[in-house]
């Protein structure tokens, strides 16, 4: 019998409390890789919530640019009045009463959409513009009713500032400086209350007056003026990439192993298609965004290789390739019909730097989500803009193939692509409209990728490319 | 020795080798910590690698108050603690025998490697590794681990007794004793 105990919870805390083991150290490659994984899915999510605010702000703007028209546009285009005075008329207040609130009434669908607009105090609100300009097409039916000298069809004038019509109406009419200090005041109302009191100012100026005419008003409701703003694109193109035409390294081994030629990397010929969609912005700007697939290509031949680390993959034989877009991870594909000089098993684990006749194609796929405008120059049967934009590009695809003599042999993608990277375009768009509503157009553009297609630092992958676009457009109302 | 305020601030930041410095630097620590309260080595190292994800994105939430040992450590408990509660399931605890009043001889327990140790806690059912650990090693109250483990303190009581008997008969039949001192019971 043993005097010394110890309890087993003792027992375990002092061996165990403080225990340590070094865990195995493929465990840290595991972590970051999760890491990275992490910091892609938060950066996807940033780009998915940008995309989404940026949506709300277009489907915003497009709301506002159609209830809110130009200034200029409503006196211009969509307010016509016209007095047509019947001098010989019933000249009772209730009928010129009736007129006048109908002025009133028309001018309300805009007063009532810029109501919000009215703390600007110097800048007249398109809507008060187009309630003064009925008043004002009514005081010269007033004025007529006084006078008569008028024509009998007066025009709608208009003014630019709610400053000038003042000065007018007071030099015109003469009206006393109580009125014009009245319309001043109630410009930070609601218009409808500026016609309504114009309303009863008028009845007053009627009851004063000895003779009497009716007066029409027609008025185009702007909201129904909008026609034609919406139009959706499809298009494809032929791209044409541009990228760095060699590998520095090629040269390096070339002289040891003369039978072979240096690896060169050339950029191949892709298609992109996608959907757009525009929203014409004013008579000669169109903006749009969509959708569109685009593709990069890269092939090189004489690849040099070198044995991967084998621990990278499990599966089968590994290699490394370095390209002008970055390095390239490969694993064998079967064995079957593989030329002995690109066997990989030959060059499993090892760090020797192998010149090859293979030929390594590198395909990089994107989604990408452009907002271009489009600047008409000429808008006829044939039309001409000048478009502009920027692109978000989501990497979709990547994929790496190593071949020999058309014999696919090894697969795998080019290491560190970005998930999102940004390009701009410019190109000359040329439209023909087929119908009222379609067009076709082709359109040289120039994309340039702004940042760099890999995450590596010492690596600068900017493609540039070439598109021609051809696009069937069509122009909804 | 690394300055761990630096690096803690730089990990916040999302620097690779900040983090790898502090990763190196806990590592054989965590994995200690997380292999107690694992039935094995994969899910010790499962255990490590969720709770060292979890330690570099809550990185910048660390006040700088207390040990950072001290908290990550606590990460790596509630990881193994979370994993747990996820696969929760009942799990049958057969009867078994049970020594009382077990004196184990001095010389037996120093020639007992933490290896070993290792090895006998990791064989607990579930529920009792986790009550042992967080009773008798991390210093928990049956109060805390009630409520870390969302069991009523009378449960978390019986699993640790449950759990030192166990252990206890396993260093004995692993270890020897002496045969007088034990008696045998069913529970």
């Amino acid at each position: 019998m043993l005097n010394e105990n110890k309890d087993i919870d003792q027992l375990f805390r002092e061996n165990l409390g403080d225990f340590e083991k070094t865990p195995p150290s493929f465990l840290w490659n595991k972590i970051q890789a999760r890491l990275d994984e992490k910091q892609n899915g938060l950066r996807f999510t940033m780009v998915k919530t940008v995309g989404i605010a940026a949506a709300i702000l277009l489907a915003f703007l497009a709301g506002w640019w159609m209830t809110n028209p130009t200034d200029k546009a409503i006196p211009q285009n969509n307010v016509a009045i016209q007095n047509t005075i019947n001098s010989g008329a019933d000249t009772s207040a209730n009928k010129t009463t009736d007129t006048v609130e109908m002025l009133s009434v028309n001018a309300n669908p805009v007063a009532q959409v810029n109501s919000k607009n009215s703390q600007k105090v110097d800048e007249t609100p398109a809507s008060n513009l187009s309630a003064l300009a009925a008043f004002a097409a009514n005081t010269s039916f007033i004025n007529k009713m006084n006078d008569k000298a008028e024509p009998k069809t007066s025009e709608l004038e208009l003014f630019n500032s709610e400053k000038e019509f003042l000065n007018k109406l007071q030099s015109k009419f003469k009206l006393s400086k109580k009125l014009t200090d009245w319309v001043t005041t109630s410009k930070n109302d609601s218009t409808t209350n500026v016609a309504l009191n114009l309303k009863s100012l008028n009845i007053n100026q009627f009851n004063n007056s000895s003779s009497g005419g009716t007066t029409s008003v027609s008025y185009n409701n702007p909201l129904k003026n909008t026609s034609g703003r919406w139009s959706i694109k499809a298009e494809i193109a032929s791209v044409f990439n541009c990228q760095p035409q060699n590998n520095s390294q090629g040269s390096l081994f070339f002289n040891s192993t003369p039978n072979y030629q240096s690896q060169k990397t050339t950029a191949g010929n892709t298609v992109s298609a996608g959907m757009m969609a525009g929203y014409k912005v004013g008579k000669h700007l169109v903006v749009k965004s969509g959708l569109v697939y685009n593709k990069i290509r890269q092939t090189t031949n004489n690849v040099i290789l070198m044995g991967a680390n084998p621990t990278t993959n499990n599966l089968g034989y590994a290699m490394n390739a370095t390209t002008p877009s970055g390095q390239v991870i490969l694993t064998q594909k079967g064995n079957s019909g593989m030329n002995a000089d690109l066997n990989l098993s030959n060059l499993a684990g090892t760090s020797t730097l192998y010149t090859s006749n293979g030929e390594l194609n590198q395909n990089i796929d994107f989604i990408e989500i452009p907002l271009q405008a489009t600047y008409k120059l000429i808008s006829k049967k044939v039309n001409v803009g000048l478009t502009g934009g920027i692109s978000t590009n989501i990497l979709i695809g990547n994929k790496a193939n190593l071949s020999e003599n058309g014999t696919g042999i090894g697969g795998g993608e080019t290491s560190n692509m970005r998930s999102v990277v940004y390009s701009g375009a410019v190109g000359v768009e040329v439209g023909y409209e087929i119908t009222n509503r379609i067009v076709f157009t082709v359109e040289p553009r120039l994309k340039q990728y702004i940042n760099s297609l890999s995450s590596n630092k010492s690596i600068s992958f900017k493609p540039s490319q070439m598109q021609v676009v051809t696009g069937l457009s069509y122009s909804f109302n | 020795m690394i300055n761990l305020e630096e690096t803690i601030q730089k990990c916040a930041s999302g620097d690779r080798k900040a983090q790898t410095t502090l990763y190196n630097h806990f590592a054989s620590k965590m994995y200690g910590v997380c292999l107690r309260y694992s039935k094995d080595s994969a899910e010790a190292e499962d255990n490590l690698q969720d709770g060292f994800i979890r330690v570099f994105l809550k990185i910048d939430q660390f006040g700088f108050k207390g040990s950072f040992e001290g908290w990550m450590r606590r990460i790596m408990v509630n990881t193994a603690l979370e994993k747990f509660r996820k696969n929760n399931h009942l799990f049958a605890v057969e009867d078994m025998v049970v020594y009382e009043n077990v004196q184990v001889a001095e010389e037996t327990i120093s020639s007992i490697s933490a290896g070993d140790l290792l090895k006998i806690i990791q064989e607990l059912p579930p529920r009792y590794r986790m009550v042992f650990n967080l009773y008798a090693i991390e210093g928990y109250s049956h109060q805390e681990i009630a409520k870390l483990m969302n069991i009523n303190e009378g449960t978390s009581k019986s699993n640790l007794s449950r759990a030192r008997a166990i252990l206890q008969k396993k260093v004995i039949d692993e270890f020897g004793l002496e045969k007088n001192t034990v008696t045998t019971t069913l529970c």
